[in-house]
């Protein structure tokens, strides 16, 4: 992916991310895109620096009793990428915020 | 466990990602299977809370799970990259290992690439970009193929009907060119000038830097007088002054307004300096009182085909000549031809770029066919290293990747050291070129290195890269492992020295093919200059002058300007004699006649070629060398107040008086039946337009009695010629100081020049097959020499049991000579086919010369038998205690 420019769907991923939503999954449901757009996409902002990755602890999976996670997290030169593109995507701000309809999922398990 | 592995077996979704993540490069996939077991794991918990588990929410799952397949697609061009980075690093390391190797291979490739890239950048310019004019497609060259006029330029009557009525051409454009002297500002100065109508720019929709182009009134017989100038007429003379609009200049003696300078980059047939309007004189034209030879190039409408032109120009010229009183001279068998100007600038070059790119192209492919015996051997020696590498697990297409990659890896570099090889070779060309071997084209072309070039060489490197890359990789993708492992080192077998020695016998009919070439060329250059010129081009200077029109147009004027001249240039220290002629030998004829004979009826002059007339001052035979056959010379008596006399050639001679003598007889040479002139006498033959023409038929008359203006003087000196330039030029200065003297230069330089079209055909094939002869010897030496290395113990062994030196040198020549032998005859057969095509190009000798192909092919034997004899002798010098332990 070329630096520096942001198709609208990279974009929305990446404004997801910041908002909050920090897993594929929870990315797909905010967004309504497939799998199979969402995953590649954030290999993609991966290479380009735009997010890091890290495993959750395998404890606190455990303790969920689900597999454990991989967390996406918005570096500071995505964030400058997701300024420069919000400019040219307005309906990005419409994007919602966490909502805790979510929520209670995580918590039962 | 149990229960979680029991409910997997219901959850198709996570085994479809499992099954998934088996194309995932193996780095990645542990991490990769793990995030997407998360996401379908998570999903379903969630829709299980939900009560949402049915057979929808099971689809919507799976469907979920195919997104795994996307994205592990989206991973594929990791597994490349990776691979690909470590078999890059892996080729690397082997090339640099093997340092000889690799620079014989990379030297090869470069020099056959390097080729093939420098006369591909001669086709690029020459043959596939546009004329650099706008929209150059509709541009056409307009000429008349004529039985009875001069074939080619077409006469102005037509030029101007086919401009008043065709409805076909957008516009119609007149082209000549003239010599003129211009003076004023500084020294006298000669120059070419294009003669145009005002329609030639705008036609080839050529913009003006300063100024403008000629207007329709200036483009009439008695028009202000104007000139558009060159960008480097204007930066020489001018010192690029940006005022320069307005000003006169003195163009043989007449004051001309400049009006327009050119841009740097216009360029049409030849390099000009200036150019004036045409002004065609219609009425003169039309009514036979002076008609003008026009070379004339249009540019068709929109839409109209080459032939509708030709069809209506035909019409035009059928209805004119039809209507035309009976005397005015008739033109009534020429045909008009259209051309797009592209073809006709190409002309015969098209054929020799043909050639030239066919001989790199072969030269190329026995770079290839070299490189691949060398890796050929080097995956014989590497056969062990590939085995255990497949028995380590490499699959065929990894191995194969990897020899493939270590190819293309000498390829690129080969291909970047053949584009500095072809920037350096196409800058020679371009120089040898400077006579114009390439044709007119070639002033228009800018030959070089652009993008479309950078593209040929990247395509043809890796062309290169796969072609001497298959074969070997082919090979060592399949190695017997049995044999390989057990062998221990030795490798190789009698089919894959089938293979290397296929490749041998190609190289050697490709050369010998090119060696054919080249070797037709250099006969047909020794048989040039074994003709006899007719005249002597040693010590002999050649300067032209050319008396201006208004100052000189009385014949007295321009008689009593060389009885002062001539004189003073005789006196010159180190002249032997000094003589004078309108068209010295190897220049362009510049005045013609129909020589008529007393007392015989003659076909209409129209019928019959013109026969050049040579105006000539007594002391020119003298001083060019040309013998005398009967009769006299002319002399000092031979003038203006004498009886008319005149000189023929032998040829003439023979053609006006079969079996007579021509000497007192009476002739008239410009074509009237009346004012005969008396034959003194006949001189020899002389090769006029070049060694390679015809002897033409000529007249000379004394210049005392009819001299022009154009002048050639000619000089027998005994020092130097060009030592004698500097003082020639300062006495014809002291007699007219705004006479230039020009085109100063000995008979020998016009001599090379009138062959530097030949020479450079020769140097560059000559070159070429060189080049292929030293890249098949080292070919024969690399299939000998592995040869020999191979078969060291069987060497050991043989001499163990008796054999001598010689019988093993025999032994390994044989088998070389004996392969050389059947690429010979295959090379020469297919030379037989192949030098059809040059047969323009050759002289005094035939295209299937014996000689020819039989000095061809021993020297071809000569330089195998060296490539054999050196590692034969290698094979003699084995020990055969040493040879016998070699395993």
């Amino acid at each position: 992916m070329a630096k520096g420019y942001l198709s609208y769907t990279m974009a929305l991923i990446l404004q997801a991310l910041d908002n909050g939503y920090k897993y594929g999954l929870e990315v797909m449901t905010v967004t309504g895109l497939a799998s199979g757009t969402v995953y590649p996409a954030l290999r993609r902002l991966e290479d380009a620096g735009y997010v890091d990755s890290k495993w959750e602890r395998q404890s606190i999976a455990q303790a969920e009793q689900r597999p454990a996670r991989k967390y996406y997290e918005v570096t500071e030169e995505g964030r400058d990428a997701l300024a420069e593109a919000r400019k040219r995507f307005r309906l990005l701000d419409h994007l919602e915020q966490p909502a805790p309809k979510l929520k209670p999922a995580r918590g039962k398990g | 466990m149990r229960q979680r592995g029991r409910k997997a077996l219901a959850r198709p979704w996570l085994w479809l990602v499992r099954l998934i993540g088996v194309i995932v490069p193996c780095r990645l996939r542990a991490d990769w299977r793990q995030e997407w077991e998360a996401d379908l794991q998570y999903r379903e918990a969630l829709l299980a809370e939900w009560d949402k588990l049915d057979r929808r929410g099971k689809l919507d799952l799976l469907w979920h799970s195919l997104g795994a397949f996307v994205d592990a697609l989206w991973l594929q061009p990791r597994r490349l990259e990776d691979e690909m980075f470590q078999d890059l690093r892996f080729g690397l390391r082997m090339l640099l290992k093997d340092k000889a190797f690799t620079a014989v291979a990379v030297l090869t490739l470069s020099l056959g690439i390097g080729a093939n890239t420098a006369i591909f950048s001669v086709v690029n310019a020459v043959l596939l970009r546009p004329l650099p004019f706008k929209s150059p497609q509709q541009l056409v060259w307009l000429e008349e193929s004529a039985d009875v006029s001069v074939n080619g330029p077409v006469p102005g009557p037509h030029f101007l009907e086919w401009g008043e009525q065709s409805r076909t051409l957008e516009s119609l454009a007149g082209y000549n060119v003239e010599e003129t002297t211009m003076t004023g500002a500084g020294e006298p100065e000669w120059l070419q000038c294009g003669v145009v109508t005002a329609s030639f720019f705008p036609t080839l929709g050529a913009q003006f830097a300063l100024g403008r182009n000629f207007l329709a009134a200036e483009d009439r017989p008695g028009g202000a007088r104007v000139a558009v100038i060159s960008y480097k007429l204007w930066q020489r003379r001018f010192n690029s002054d940006p005022n320069v609009i307005g000003r006169a200049i003195t163009l043989n003696d007449q004051s001309h307004a400049i009006i327009g300078v050119l841009p740097p980059e216009f360029r049409f047939i030849q390099p000009l300096d200036l150019w004036t309007p045409m002004a065609l004189d219609s009425q003169q034209e039309r009514g036979n009182q002076r008609i003008t030879l026009i070379n004339v190039i249009a540019r068709l409408k929109t839409g109209v085909s080459r032939e509708q032109a030709q069809t209506e120009l035909a019409d035009i010229l059928q209805r004119y000549e039809g209507a035309k009183p009976k005397n005015v001279m008739s033109f009534a068998g020429n045909r008009a031809r259209v051309i797009p100007l592209h073809q006709q600038l190409v002309g015969d070059t098209r054929r020799l770029l043909f050639i030239l790119f066919g001989a790199v192209g072969l030269i190329l492919l026995i770079a290839c066919a070299n490189v691949a015996n060398l890796m050929m051997a080097r995956a014989a020696a590497r056969g062990p290293e590939m085995a255990i590498r497949a028995a380590l697990g490499a699959g065929r297409v990894r191995l194969m990747r990897q020899t493939l990659t270590e190819s293309l890896l000498l390829a690129a570099v080969g291909g970047l050291c053949g584009l500095l090889l072809a920037y350096g070779l196409t800058k020679t060309i371009v120089s040898l070129n400077s006579a114009g071997a390439l044709g007119q084209i070639s002033n228009m072309a800018r030959i070089g290195i652009d993008s479309s070039v950078l593209l040929f060489t990247l395509l043809v490197s890796l062309l290169t890269g796969v072609v001497f890359g298959l074969f070997p990789s082919l090979q060592t993708s399949r190695p017997d492992l049995n044999a390989s492992l057990k062998e221990g080192g030795r490798g190789g077998g009698f089919h894959r020295g089938r293979a290397r020695q296929s490749l041998m016998i190609a190289e050697v009919a490709m050369t010998i093919t090119l060696l054919v070439g080249a070797g037709l060329l250099v006969r047909s250059f020794v048989n040039l200059f074994r003709v006899n010129p007719g005249f002597r081009a040693e010590n002999v200077l050649t300067a032209r002058l050319s008396l201006p029109y208004p100052r000189y147009e009385k014949g007295e004027d321009r008689l009593r300007f060389m009885r002062e001249l001539l004189p003073r240039l005789a006196a010159l220290p180190g002249v032997e004699s000094v003589g004078a002629i309108n068209h010295p030998p190897l220049t362009e004829f510049n005045f013609f006649g129909w020589p008529r004979v007393e007392g015989r009826q003659s076909a209409a002059i129209d019928r019959e070629p013109a026969t050049p007339i040579g105006q000539v001052t007594p002391d020119y035979f003298r001083a060019i060398g040309i013998p005398l056959l009967s009769g006299r010379y002319f002399n000092e008596g031979d003038n203006a107040d004498a009886p008319r006399v005149l000189l023929l050639n032998e040829v003439l001679a023979r053609k006006l008086f079969p079996g007579e003598d021509a000497v007192g007889k009476r002739v008239n040479p410009f074509g009237a039946n009346k004012d005969y002139a008396t034959v003194v006498g006949v001189i020899g033959d002389v090769r006029h337009s070049g060694l390679d023409q015809a002897v033409t038929p000529q007249v000379y008359i004394p210049y005392l009695q009819n001299g022009g203006g154009l002048i050639t003087l000619v000089f027998h000196t005994q020092v130097d010629p060009l030592g004698l330039a500097n003082a020639v030029r300062q006495q014809t200065l002291a007699v007219d100081p705004n006479l230039p003297v020009y085109e100063v230069m000995t008979m020998e330089q016009r001599l090379s020049d009138s062959v530097s079209s030949r020479r450079f055909n020769l140097l560059l094939l000559g070159a070429f097959a060189l080049l292929a002869l030293t890249l098949a010897a080292v070919g024969v030496y690399g299939v000998i020499s592995y040869a020999v290395t191979r078969r060291t113990h069987e060497i050991g062994v043989r001499m163990a049991l008796g054999a001598r030196a010689a019988d093993v040198l025999r032994l390994f020549v044989r088998q070389g000579m004996s392969l050389v032998a059947v690429g010979a005859s295959i090379g020469l057969l297919v030379a037989l086919a192949l030098t059809r095509v040059m047969k323009s190009l050759l002289f005094g000798v035939s295209a299937t010369d014996p000689l020819t192909f039989a000095g061809v092919a021993s020297l071809l034997a000569l330089v195998a038998l060296a490539a054999c004899y050196l590692p034969a002798r290698r094979a003699t010098k084995v020990d055969p205690m040493t040879a016998l332990r070699h395993e």
